[in-house]
């Protein structure tokens, strides 16, 4: 599995996805790194790849765009041909074909979430390897470490969506407290059958936690 | 007379035994110049900035102490290179033909989001061997943009950016006074600001600020807009008088004449 | 034996066929004039009538290579866009690897080897066009060259290819003038369209290219060109009645 090369740019990462009923919340912070310099502190990881799919992506810079380009090419040209939107399973598919097959070149672990007509709201995470899990929650990047237990104590089934943000707001804000290579803002994502709804938090509007 | 335009995966290796066999004997392989550089953009409210010290090292010597590092890349956009000379030279102006052939295609001026995607796809593709961190800057039918572009061909899209071993003293005069809005004295003051933070504060960089401003129906490109390194007039005259080297013996050197005759035909 | 199918076969009077065939197709297509002026060169092309629902800007005859060159074509419309876009690659090739322009011969050399290639080798059909390839060689001089479907290409000072291009020739023979400036080439271009476009200024398109760039001249000015070349006509037939009214 390959690994970050000497000046490559790091997206070192918090991002998340959950899913509700009618929808998924997506929640990324903003910090892309090389090296200790913060090449740019408002990054959006929170990528589109079509009208209702969006992906959450962490590892290589280089690697998860060049990856989230070419799945957006072919989602867009499945649209041509089959004349009705994709599912997020179809493009998770893609994104794992790309990852599986060039594992050994790419650093790049991705969660793609969205909402289709067949199945309402799914997460889908694709991690190093290049393997696929249907999740109802997930977690990834470096950041993400350090709320596993968060997450598995505070999430429940049926949340609602407002529940889904502020699960979203408070564990990436956690993260981003105790991981430096997390930082900048909390981007968050809400995508429904009506579209998706975009939301920023400063730092200076999180939620209240201990910070020593 | 066709160059590299298609894309043929990979290096070509042809002399890598003659390199083999050269280092072998002893000769010293040549270092790639690197411009170590401060380069900067920023958006006003008009258009774009783009400045860049002009200094080129290979090692620790300057190789160029007036280099340009601010490359054309279309009529309304032009790119700032940092990282190796050569690579940042090359791909601007391969990129640079790219977007001709595709405006005459298109019978419209060409968009920065395309330079930006045939850049990134270009680099991408290398794996981050070319060595070149770009700060592309434009202003098309959209507005002004700026992107900047990493050798392995990750982009940001950013209102204020710096790149290479100055861009952490330039970005901390941006951080501290950009601001949306600013003017067009303000803005290009500022950029003047930064990158001569960065040749004051880094080894890499060095000489003169060049400026570019992009805006609408315009661009400016001003090669020297700051020159804080001008060479102070020397303190004497340091011309030996006639006479001052001896004279031991003299003997008249071998002429032409005296020499065997060519052999011509 | 047919001689006139394959292309790489001579008849025996030297003749390759296809390749004259398909001068006859350049006959077919609407005229174009190109003029060289002192410090100008013009190009005149006569348009095809528009239909009623067509967009009479995408039919192009002039088409840019590159900044400073320009070509205009007559023949089979398809063909002249595979050589136009062959061309500005050309262009672009030559600017990367030489870093200077390429000159107007360079660019008709290009293309007229390009037409030649495809008469003697591959199997392929000769393209269906004659060029005129018009512009400013990197030392100010401008230049105007013709190319045809054989491959071959000669600079001229004046020329017309197309329908009716002998008429426009002779025209032309008869009228031209060395170093004439930039209003005249315009005006001798228009002049010599007029003999064969009946319909007048709405079916005539002018690009004028100078060492600083080019221009096209909207309807309205050709519009005015015409008034002005009419009203001299009219004196000049005038002048010739009352001579012929004095000498009688």
């Amino acid at each position: 599995m390959a690994a970050l090369k000497p000046g490559e740019v790091d997206l070192g990462t918090t991002i998340m996805a959950v899913s509700f009923d009618g929808g998924v919340v997506i929640g990324a912070d903003s910090r892309t790194s090389t090296g200790t310099y913060v090449a740019n502190r408002v990054t959006d990881k929170l990528t589109k790849v079509d009208e209702r799919i969006y992906c959450c992506r962490s590892g290589s810079a280089a690697d998860t765009q060049a990856v989230a380009d070419i799945v957006k090419y072919h989602l867009d040209l499945y649209s041509a041909e089959h004349g009705e939107m994709p599912t997020v399973k179809v493009a998770s598919s893609l994104f794992q074909e790309l990852c599986y097959h060039n594992k050994n070149n790419l650093m790049a672990s991705i969660i793609v979430a969205g909402w289709d007509k067949q199945n309402g709201g799914s997460v889908y995470e694709v991690p190093l390897g290049g393997s696929l899990h249907k999740r109802d929650f997930s977690i990834a990047g470096s950041g993400s470490s350090y709320i596993y237990g968060y997450c598995d104590k505070v999430f429940r089934p049926n949340m609602s969506k407002e529940e889904c943000i502020e699960f979203v707001k408070n564990s990436v804000g956690l993260a981003i407290t105790r991981d430096g290579s997390s930082g900048g803002v909390i981007r968050i994502a809400v995508i429904t059958e009506d579209g998706v709804e975009r939301q920023v938090v400063y730092g200076n509007q999180l939620p209240l936690q201990y910070t020593g | 007379m066709a160059p590299l335009l298609e894309p043929n995966a990979g290096f070509k290796f042809d002399n890598a035994k003659r390199n083999q066999l050269l280092s072998d004997k002893g000769y010293m392989v040549p270092t790639a110049t690197k411009t170590g550089t401060t380069i900067v953009g920023l958006i006003y409210k008009d258009g774009v900035v783009l400045g860049a010290d002009t200094r080129a090292t290979n090692g620790s010597i300057v190789a160029d102490k007036n280099c340009r590092k601010i490359h054309y890349l279309a009529p309304n956009m032009y790119c700032c290179g940092a990282g190796t000379a050569a690579d940042t030279d090359f791909t601007t102006s391969m990129i640079s033909s790219q977007l001709a052939l595709h405006s005459l295609n298109t019978g419209r001026d060409a968009r920065v989001v395309t330079a930006m995607t045939m850049l990134k796809q270009y680099l991408f593709r290398y794996q981050g061997h070319i060595g070149a961190a770009l700060v592309l800057g434009g202003y098309d039918v959209m507005g002004p943009h700026l992107f900047t572009i990493y050798p392995h061909g990750s982009t940001d899209k950013l209102p204020y950016v710096t790149m290479g071993s100055g861009s952490l003293a330039a970005m901390s005069v941006f951080e501290s006074s950009w601001r949306p809005e600013l003017s067009r004295e303000e803005a290009v003051e500022m950029v003047k600001d930064a990158i001569e933070a960065g040749i004051f504060n880094d080894l890499g960089s060095g000489s003169n600020v060049d400026v570019c401003i992009i805006t609408k129906d315009n661009v400016e490109y001003i090669r020297g807009y700051s020159q804080p390194n001008e060479r102070v007039p020397k303190e004497q005259s340091y011309r030996f008088a006639p006479g001052t080297t001896e004279f031991i013996a003299t003997a008249p050197a071998a002429t032409a004449n005296d020499a065997a005759a060519m052999d011509v035909s | 034996m047919s001689y006139d199918r394959a292309l790489t076969v001579f008849s025996p009077d030297g003749h390759l066929f296809q390749v004259e065939y398909a001068q006859e197709a350049v006959r077919k297509g609407t005229c174009a004039v190109g003029i060289c002026g002192k410090d100008a060169v013009v190009l005149g092309v006569e348009k095809k009538a528009a239909l009623k629902l067509q967009d009479s800007r995408t039919m192009r005859k002039i088409h840019q290579l590159d900044e400073h060159i320009f070509i205009a074509s007559a023949g089979l419309v398809a063909d002249a866009r595979v050589l136009v876009d062959m061309a500005r690659v050309e262009c672009q090739n030559h600017r990367l690897t030489i870093e200077d322009p390429p000159t107007v011969e360079f660019i008709t050399h290009y293309v007229a080897s390009t037409q030649q290639r495809y008469t003697q080798s591959g199997g392929r059909r000769p393209f269906g066009i004659s060029t005129l390839v018009v512009g400013f060689d990197p030392d100010q001089t401008p230049r105007l060259f013709q190319t045809d479907p054989s491959g071959i290409y000669y600079q001229w000072k004046a020329n017309s290819i197309g329908r009716n291009s002998q008429t426009v020739r002779e025209y032309l023979e008869k009228h031209y003038a060395d170093n004439a400036s930039e209003a005249d080439a315009i005006k001798l271009a228009v002049k010599s369209l007029l003999e064969v476009v009946q319909t007048g200024a709405k079916n005539i398109e002018i690009l004028v290219v100078t060492k600083d760039g080019s221009r096209t001249p909207n309807v309205e000015e050709i519009e005015e060109i015409i008034k002005v070349i009419e009203a001299e006509k009219a004196e000049e037939a005038e002048r010739k009645a009352s001579r012929r009214m004095a000498s009688s």
